[in-house]
């Protein structure tokens, strides 16, 4: 998939799967690549921006196996952030669709 | 590649970062193989799966490449939003302050205002003799040296009370800045 078409929807994915619940950074990657042709790797320079930007916290928490685990949480700003990025998302892919079959006409 | 191959790569690709964040990011990504290790992948797999270092190290120069002004901005929003304390750096902040700072500084505080006031009176007794030691008839000479000794020991003691009562401020001062620092980042 086109890299710029990806870049600016990831911060999307990313804030939609953390509001479904806290997570650490393999299962998000793991998620977000399974549906979207993207390496592991992306989602942690995403992970690290997001919480730089204060739209998610992270917090330690022992695992089963190995040294305790950094998950990340949404915070209340991040909430609102995925809120009004969605619906301008929305819009946007609307938009697009429209012209999109317009040209197929 | 294996996993150190992978990030001796990326530290490299990193480069012109500061310290913490290579840190910090080797932290995440070094965890992303334990998981992916523990899930039963190899580590050439889960290199593979992370995409090329050089990409990644990218991708992390992208998102912190903001303009020096956006960037203080952020921080200053974002810090009053500390973590609250957790109950063990609460229990370890209100214990050691109860029972060992508050009778420490007390009892400090004892022995300051010991030398100051002890300082004084010598000070003060060495004035009285030379003021009137020549009140004393044959003892005289005595009561001279005496009180010339008592000076010199105010003079002493004088110094001495200087340095207590600044290391006593200092240590004081030092205590609530550690206090303050283990409440905000935890023990």
């Amino acid at each position: 998939m086109n890299n710029q078409f990806k870049k600016g929807v990831l911060d999307l994915c990313v804030l939609t799967i953390l509001k479904k619940g806290d997570s650490y950074g393999y299962d998000v990657a793991d998620t977000l690549s399974g549906k979207i042709q993207v390496s592991d790797g992306t989602v942690y320079p995403i992970l690290r921006k997001l919480a730089s930007d204060g739209l998610v916290s992270t917090y330690l928490k022992e695992s089963q196996n190995g040294p305790p685990r950094k998950y990340y949480h949404l915070t209340e700003q991040g909430a609102q952030r995925l809120e009004a990025d969605k619906k301008e998302w929305d819009v946007f892919t609307k938009a697009v669709k429209e012209i999109l079959e317009d040209e197929d006409k | 590649m294996t996993k150190k191959e992978y990030l001796d790569k990326l530290t490299v690709e990193l480069g012109s970062m500061s310290y913490n964040d290579v840190k910090d990011i080797l932290a995440d990504i070094e965890d992303h193989f334990t998981v992916g290790i523990s899930a039963g992948k190899t580590e050439e797999d889960i290199a593979n799966d992370l995409g090329d270092p050089k990409a990644l190290a990218a991708d992390y120069k992208e998102g912190m490449d903001l303009p020096k002004i956006l960037e203080k901005k952020i921080v200053k929003q974002s810090k009053p939003k500390a973590p609250e304390p957790t109950s063990a750096t609460v229990c370890f902040c209100v214990l050691i302050t109860v029972f060992v700072a508050i009778p420490t500084f007390f009892s400090l505080l004892a022995v300051v205002l010991t030398i100051v006031l002890a300082e004084l009176g010598v000070a003060l007794a060495g004035l009285g003799l030379l003021a009137s030691f020549w009140t004393f008839g044959p003892f005289k000479v005595t009561g001279l040296l005496g009180g010339l000794a008592l000076i010199a020991l105010a003079v002493f003691g004088y110094a001495l009370s200087y340095f207590a009562v600044k290391y006593f401020v200092l240590g004081t001062k030092w205590y609530i800045r550690f206090m303050k620092k283990t409440w905000h980042e935890g023990i």
